[in-house]
């Protein structure tokens, strides 16, 4: 019987540092082949690199709290510009009545300004209790 | 630069960290690649794909093992895939090796070849020969393993193999011949 331990071993331990001159052209191809699939590439290497994420991550940070206090003041200035006009709608109205009161002017006058301030409920008129507070006051 | 530093360098695909992994490696990938392929246009062809391969699925790599090793094993697959196995498979039923082979039983009949010799004597046998051969012989694959990497049974790989040897044993039993 034929021994191929030693055929075996001989071709393994010619071919173990069996090394060629590699061509030039190899490498050029390889560069060629990976450039056709740059934008990939590139955006892979954009988001793994730690410096990039870390300036996308201080940009994200920056621009929430920015959104966050333009939200928050526009907001307030809101909850200020109706505390405004109810304050302004308020001293328009004793304005009015006190005008009423002056010029003892009839009723309907008063009716009129306040109706149009709520709405219309026949089952719950409140104009009515003002008006009778006004013509209380008026009287 | 250290081996991981490379590692890491092809990871964010810097160029100059690719360049220097295939300069290191390039030239023993060939000499595996040529052992693998029939022609040297095939060695080369199965190289680029496999570095190309390489770059692709660095990030997959797992410092278990050798990084050599790795990039070998990317090699010897695609000079499997390459050398598919419909083709294969015509070359196993197609060849029959029943006849008697000139068993070569003394070292000196062969250890005269260099590695050149060897390799030209190599890249003459069949693509399945060639391959089983390879995968058993020089990479040190089992035959379980081998049935398994090229979808045949293990009794397939066993006798692949023995005709494979006695093929290459002829040859240079030949080569002897024609030199005295």
């Amino acid at each position: 019987m034929i021994n191929n331990s030693p055929f075996d071993n001989h071709i393994k331990g010619e071919f173990e540092h069996y090394s060629p001159d590699v061509p030039d052209h190899i490498w050029q191809n390889i560069m060629a082949k990976r450039d056709k699939r740059k934008p990939a590439g590139f955006w892979f290497n954009f988001f793994t690199n730690r410096l990039n994420l870390s300036i996308i991550g201080v940009l994200i940070i920056t621009g929430g709290i920015l959104l966050f206090q333009n939200i928050s003041n526009t907001t307030v200035g809101n909850e200020l510009n109706k505390h405004d006009e109810t304050a302004n709608t308020s001293k328009i109205l004793i304005a009015k009545v006190n005008s009423n009161n002056i010029t003892d002017q009839p009723n309907v006058s008063t009716n009129n300004i306040i109706s149009t301030n709520t709405t219309a409920d026949p089952s719950n008129p409140p104009v009515n209790n003002n008006t009778s507070a006004i013509n209380k006051n008026s009287s | 630069m250290t081996e991981d530093e490379l590692i890491k360098g092809c990871t964010r695909e810097d160029a100059t960290c690719q360049k220097e992994v295939f300069q290191r490696y390039a030239s023993r990938m060939l000499g595996v690649s040529q052992r693998y392929a029939r022609t040297t246009e095939d060695a080369e062809d199965i190289l680029q794909d496999a570095f190309i391969k390489v770059f692709d699925k660095i990030g997959q790599f797992k410092s278990e093992g050798s990084f050599e090793g790795w990039i070998r094993k990317i090699v010897v697959n695609t000079a499997l895939k390459k050398y598919s196995l419909s083709r294969y498979s015509k070359e196993l039923t197609g060849l029959d090796m029943t006849e008697n082979v000139h068993s070569i039983e003394v070292p000196a009949a062969y250890s005269h070849l260099t590695e050149k010799d060897l390799l030209a004597l190599i890249k003459k046998l069949p693509d399945g020969y060639r391959l089983i051969f390879n995968l058993y012989v020089i990479e040190g694959y089992q035959h379980d393993e081998i049935a398994e990497m090229l979808s045949i049974q293990p009794g397939t790989s066993r006798s692949q193999l023995v005709k494979a040897r006695n093929l290459l044993q002829k040859q240079i039993l030949q080569l002897q011949k024609v030199a005295v």
